[in-house]
């Protein structure tokens, strides 16, 4: 087990290398002086050229980008050309949200997603059945900003259970502390502040949660069916134990591995989507935070984010591997 | 003159060791089979042929603006009502259907195309070629392709064609792991052994011996492929980075419809109802596909 581990992140590391290096090469392709955007339209010459020296960008590109990834290494993404934050703390305070949602809506999916293929596999030609494999499909086939707006038409103007936008009421102060909303308001014991995200919360997971849940839907149905057919299954059955426990105890364990791994791939995916999802009901976010920045042409907050946001993925991914070998012994032996 | 033979003898070689014509057949009879399929199929020409006579099926230009009629429920005269602008939903879905397939199409045309070149040239050659193409590819695929995408766009700026061509970029990965995996396994057998030892060039081995014996899953991928890329070029637009106004495209519709979700909800309704019938047709095809050509490859 140990050896997997190592040769799995001995396998990360070099993507992840490529990744730096390829954020660093792109951004400085990017057409418009980020000194010239900076400075503004009526700089004179010499306060761009004073900018690109305060930037590091009159500096040889190599000599740029090793003080680029020493400063990475250490954990310094540098400052925000718009705002003139810490890109650390700001990253902190945006992402968090963004993992907070995409956490609450893969919840959903599993919860929904996992017993709907289950039992659309068990109960063969059943309503069951043909209500989850249409489902996903058509969960699969729509886009996440359309579902947002008419969750927001249909639950929040007409019906007016649940809010607009937005991520907390006007009036209501969030107790910043980890940024992830709920466990603040958790952590500082504000009842009313915890409803009130949570409640906020509800409509935005359930938009992104919707891919995820049709593809985690049919994924288990799939591999459920796949076990159900094997042969241990008909010597569990022959051993004579009764249909729940050779469902629960033996097919339903086996089934999951695929899923996991089917869920371990949409993290990405479920990131990209939060990007969609913050827009469209104007929370604070990754999205949001990105856009404004390439608005602007605040390149080291795209830079950063997206090198963020990559190793993020990948420490993820290498986690969810983690699982995957503890749940299947074969996988840790090839 | 000899080596024209060889390889003529060489593709014949192929063609019998898996007799491509009556497993197509037999795909094609199975596809037309299938219910599900068909109608997704149904669908797709019905798209096509509105796309292609737009300007035949809708009723108004879909640019013209009359503020007289801004934002008017869907009647007789409006199908799908009026935007902010005063201009016909209806229409603007119409001709957006021709800007969000063509985007769609061009996206995983341009991922096909790399895809499968790079693909193709990691699995024939082995060793450090597959080693740095597929490097390169896991470098792509650590990023959230959306993020991806959006930094592609900040690069080359906004605007239709960059979209798609991000969307493009993105997508690249996928092509190329399922080609690369269809050809290793095809490329052991042996007639693409016999073309070579015919004294075959690799260009021609790779395009003539291996390319129509792993169609199958690249075909299954790309039909399933468009219908994504629809939604993903569409999400740029909604994010204002793709198709820019007044050009109706669906996506730019929805980002439109956003503001006015409360008060007009057709603005955004349509559209998005567009995006979905289209994706859900190309799905039902793709998923048609992949039973009827049964690639084991996949």
């Amino acid at each position: 087990m140990r050896g997997y581990v190592l040769r799995r992140i001995a396998y990360v590391v070099p993507v992840l290398l490529g990744v730096v290096t390829v954020v660093f090469l792109a951004l400085r392709l990017i057409p418009g002086d980020p000194a010239v955007a900076l400075a503004g339209e009526k700089a004179s010459a010499a306060q761009i050229e004073q900018m690109r020296e305060a930037l590091g960008l009159n500096r040889p590109l190599p000599v740029q980008y090793v003080d680029f990834v020493a400063h990475l290494v250490r954990g310094d993404l540098g400052r925000s050309i718009r705002t003139g934050g810490d890109i650390r703390q700001e990253l902190v305070e945006n992402f968090a949200p963004t993992i907070e949602l995409s956490i609450a809506a893969l919840v959903i999916a599993l919860a929904v997603g996992l017993p709907a293929g289950v039992l659309a596999a068990l109960r063969r030609r059943t309503l069951i059945e043909y209500v989850t494999m249409i489902g996903s499909l058509v969960g699969i086939s729509m886009p996440v900003f359309w579902i947002g707006l008419m969750l927001i038409y249909w639950l929040g103007a007409r019906a007016e259970w649940f809010p607009l936008s937005g991520t907390v009421s006007a009036g209501l102060e969030i107790p910043a502390r980890t940024h992830f909303y709920t466990v603040d308001g958790l952590l500082t014991g504000n009842v009313a502040v915890f409803a009130d995200v949570v409640w906020h919360l509800v409509l935005p997971a359930i938009t992104l949660s919707t891919i995820t849940m049709a593809i985690v839907s049919r994924m288990a149905r799939s591999s459920m069916l796949e076990v159900l057919g094997s042969e241990y299954l008909v010597t569990a059955r022959a051993k004579g134990l009764r249909d729940r426990a050779v469902v629960l105890g033996h097919a339903l364990k086996n089934a999951l591995i695929p899923v996991v791994t089917v869920v371990g791939l949409q993290l990405g995916a479920l990131l990209s989507g939060a990007v969609l999802t913050e827009t469209v009901f104007g929370r604070v976010g990754v999205g949001r935070y990105v856009l404004n920045a390439i608005t602007a042409r605040d390149y080291p907050v795209v830079q950063a984010t997206v090198i963020v946001v990559a190793i993020f993925v990948a420490l993820i991914s290498i986690i969810v591997d983690l699982v995957y070998a503890m749940l299947d012994p074969r996988i840790r032996y090839r | 003159m000899a080596g024209l033979r060889a390889t003529a003898v060489g593709s014949r070689i192929a063609k019998d060791a898996n007799s491509p014509q009556s497993q197509w057949a037999a795909a094609r009879r199975r596809f037309v089979h299938s219910g599900t399929g068909m109608l997704g199929a149904a669908l797709l020409v019905l798209f096509l042929l509105v796309a292609v006579f737009a300007a035949q099926v809708s009723p108004y230009d879909p640019i013209h603006q009359d503020f007289r009629i801004e934002r008017e429920t869907p009647s007789a005269e409006h199908l799908m009502g009026t935007d902010e602008f005063g201009r016909d939903v209806f229409s603007r879905v119409v001709w957006g259907a021709r800007v969000s397939l063509q985007a769609g199409a061009i996206a995983a045309s341009i991922a096909l195309v790399v895809g499968l070149a790079l693909g193709m040239t990691a699995a024939y050659y082995r060793g450090r070629t597959d080693g740095l193409v597929m490097r390169a590819m896991d470098v792509l695929l650590a990023f959230p392709y959306l993020l991806l995408a959006i930094g592609i766009v900040a690069i080359l700026g906004p605007g239709l064609l960059t979209a798609m061509i991000a969307i493009g970029i993105v997508y690249i990965p996928n092509y190329a792991r399922v080609v690369r995996g269809a050809v290793l396994s095809v490329g052991a057998r042996d007639f693409v052994e016999a073309a070579r030892a015919v004294g075959a060039r690799d260009r021609r081995v790779m395009w003539r011996h291996i390319l129509p014996n792993v169609l199958a899953p690249i075909i299954v991928q790309a039909t399933l492929n468009v219908g994504t890329a629809i939604i993903d070029t569409a999400g740029l637009s909604f994010l204002g980075l793709g198709t820019q106004p007044p050009t109706p495209d669906w996506g730019n519709m929805l980002s439109a419809g956003r503001s006015y979700v409360i008060d007009s909800p057709w603005i955004a309704t349509f559209p998005g109802l567009a995006i979905l019938a289209t994706v859900l047709a190309f799905n039902l095809v793709g998923d048609a596909l992949r039973d009827a050509l049964d690639p084991r490859l996949l």
